[in-house]
């Protein structure tokens, strides 16, 4: 019983140091004779780690104390002393001292493992973690080796193109030859193999993409993509990638994309943005971008306008008007929104209803609420302009908001959504004039 | 079929179900309703071994456990709470089926959080600490069209709520 409560006590004393760094709890923990297993608990990232290593050296750690602090502490002098402490204290197996080497890149263990007649596994690890992988590759190209761990011999050792030699009896793909151009120094090699097997250009690009921006041959293999007939698809790598660009816009407008090529060039370079995203979408719209990718057009660059007119000739439910009409307010636009929802625009001073509006919301900026279209007696510029029109009112209940309002004050529509600074400002200004 | 997913950081931590039901009332008209796995007035763990702890120290009818903690509101598909979730949480996700007409309530349930003062975080920020946060949180601008077309339900007409369902825009 007694024993049970003491053992409560350390582990809710333990709780404390680690989560708090609690000096009083770690000097009454100290008290009550931790063992190894708890004084590791205290060495593992407490601030009496120090303290906790040399008691945990008095209660002579055995080897899977000592082996704990080499695999998990943080801290590299604690894990070399283990080290010493465990080779020079105890007769260690093979597997003991793979995890030496692993978790310490320990030479002197990878030294003693060598002389255990190591499996495979661990003479990887040799070649791997320690400064001894010419020996360790030595011994693995004697039996057959696969591509992974012939991939860390070409990687670590010397024995490169003894390794070379085998990984290309795998018949690597594609994917695993990139792999050893993009990770270790025997890119030359592996990338002039590459080309004379004749790689598609498409499989090259991998090499150029932006999440390996860095990578090595990126630049020698833009060059040969380039001159090598380069398709739409592989052109859109270097503008998404941002290599090369300028030299890969002028082959892709020369080209002739096909549905499918549109749309990626379409969602990639203009959904998702890039720097030619204007001058792509313009180059779009001289083919025949579907009605999907027009929305894209539509949001996303600044031809707005062109893309909006041709909305207008497609099947377009109600509410799809009121997404072209936030975008452009163009005359086809107007007169074909306006008709389809029966408001006669020609009725509308545009003019004098902004000067209106201006008058009403600097003589009280109060009445000014750019987050809501109205919000009692605030509304925004384009709740003004609805509340300030009857045949709008009807508009807007019939259509939304968004239709009503963009009809009625179609050349100041970017103030319906912009934030209340920026209106008074441009308010100011009209006002003014 | 896809999920639709938003990933939210509270600074403060994370709002009691009643302030985000009422937030919600305002922004929509409309009555949300949280499901977790005990009627606790706070967001809670999906994670097993607090369920079960949970579980084990309530008795009487409360003892079910709902694998996901989920908003659901009228009409609409759930909104289910993604991740490791406890009341000391900063950081959670929303999660909904990518239905287009899911997407208003989805939204609507966004603005409420950002109005309460999350924010979006950037998913490739994952960490629970406070390092360099502010760089990966999304400012809230409410004035604009994507948060400002989102009225109360029941003053939508048919064309504006079905303006939700364009997934182009």
């Amino acid at each position: 019983m007694e024993k049970s409560l003491k053992e409560r006590l350390k582990g809710y004393l333990l709780n404390i140091i680690e989560l708090e760094g609690n000096r009083d709890a770690w000097e009454h923990f100290k008290t009550l004779d931790p063992n190894c297993d708890e004084l590791i608990d205290v060495i593992m990232g407490t601030p009496f780690a120090k303290e906790a290593w040399e008691h945990f050296k008095e209660l002579q750690p055995n080897k899977d104390d000592l082996l704990d602090i080499v695999k998990y502490s943080d801290d590299k002098s604690f894990k070399k002393e283990a080290e010493t402490l465990l080779i020079n204290g105890f007769s260690l197996d093979a597997e003991t001292l793979e995890s030496i080497v692993k978790n310490n890149n320990s030479d002197e263990a990878a030294k003693l493992l060598l002389k255990q007649n190591p499996n495979n596994d661990q003479l990887d690890s040799i070649v791997r973690y320690s400064n001894l992988s010419d020996e360790a590759a030595k011994e693995m190209l004697k039996q057959d080796q696969d591509i992974y761990e012939l991939h860390e011999i070409i990687k670590h050792s010397s024995l490169k193109n003894e390794a070379w030699e085998k990984f290309l009896q795998q018949s690597p793909t594609t994917e695993e030859i990139i792999n050893i151009i993009q990770e270790t120094d025997f890119d030359d090699t592996a990338w002039n193999y590459l080309i004379q097997q004749n790689t598609s250009n498409s499989d090259l690009c991998d090499l150029i993409k932006d999440y390996v921006k860095s990578g090595k041959k990126r630049n020698e293999t833009a060059e040969y993509v380039l001159n090598n007939n380069p398709s739409v698809s592989d052109l859109i790598g270097f503008i998404r990638s941002e290599i090369r660009v300028n030299d890969a816009w002028e082959l892709m407008r020369k080209m002739t994309p096909d549905e499918s090529e549109l749309s990626s060039v379409i969602w990639i370079l203009v959904r998702l943005g890039s720097v030619l995203k204007n001058e792509v979408a313009e180059w779009c719209l001289k083919f025949n971008p579907s009605q999907k990718d027009l929305w894209h057009i539509l949001k996303y660059s600044n031809q707005k306008d062109e893309a909006a007119i041709r909305l207008i000739t497609m099947p377009l439910e109600l509410h799809e008007m009121a997404n072209i009409i936030v975008e452009s307010t163009c005359e086809p636009v107007l007169a074909f929104i306006s008709k389809q929802v029966g408001f006669n625009i020609s009725s509308i001073n545009e003019q004098e209803l902004i000067h209106e509006i201006a008058n009403k919301i600097l003589n009280k900026q109060e009445l000014l609420d750019v987050n809501n279209w109205h919000n009692g007696n605030k509304h925004c510029v384009g709740g003004w302009a609805i509340q300030l029109n009857d045949k709008a009112q009807e508009i807007e209940k019939l259509y939304g908001s968004e239709i009503a309002a963009c009809l009625l004050i179609p050349n100041y529509k970017h103030l319906i959504f912009a934030d209340k600074q920026e209106v008074v400002k441009q308010l100011h200004e009209i006002a003014n004039h | 079929m896809g999920i639709q997913r938003e990933h939210f950081y509270f600074k403060q931590g994370l709002p009691k179900v009643n302030v985000i039901k009422a937030k919600f009332e305002e922004i929509t008209g409309l009555y949300l309703s949280y499901t977790s796995c005990l009627q606790l007035n706070e967001l809670i763990t999906d994670e097993e071994d607090v369920l079960r702890s949970i579980e084990q120290s309530v008795k009487g009818p409360h003892r079910h456990i709902y694998r996901r903690p989920y908003f659901s509101c009228a009409e609409f598909d759930d909104v289910y709470l993604g991740e490791y979730l406890q009341p000391e949480t900063k950081s959670f996700d929303l999660e909904c089926g990518i239905r287009i007409e899911n997407m208003y309530f989805f939204q609507a349930l966004i603005k409420a959080m950002l109005e309460l003062g999350g924010r979006c975080l950037d998913y490739s920020f994952y960490s629970e600490d406070d390092r360099n946060i502010d760089d990966y949180l999304e400012p809230y601008l409410p004035h604009q069209r994507e948060w400002k077309r989102i009225k109360n339900w029941n003053e939508m007409n048919a064309v504006e709520r079905a303006g939700f369902n364009n997934p182009y825009i």
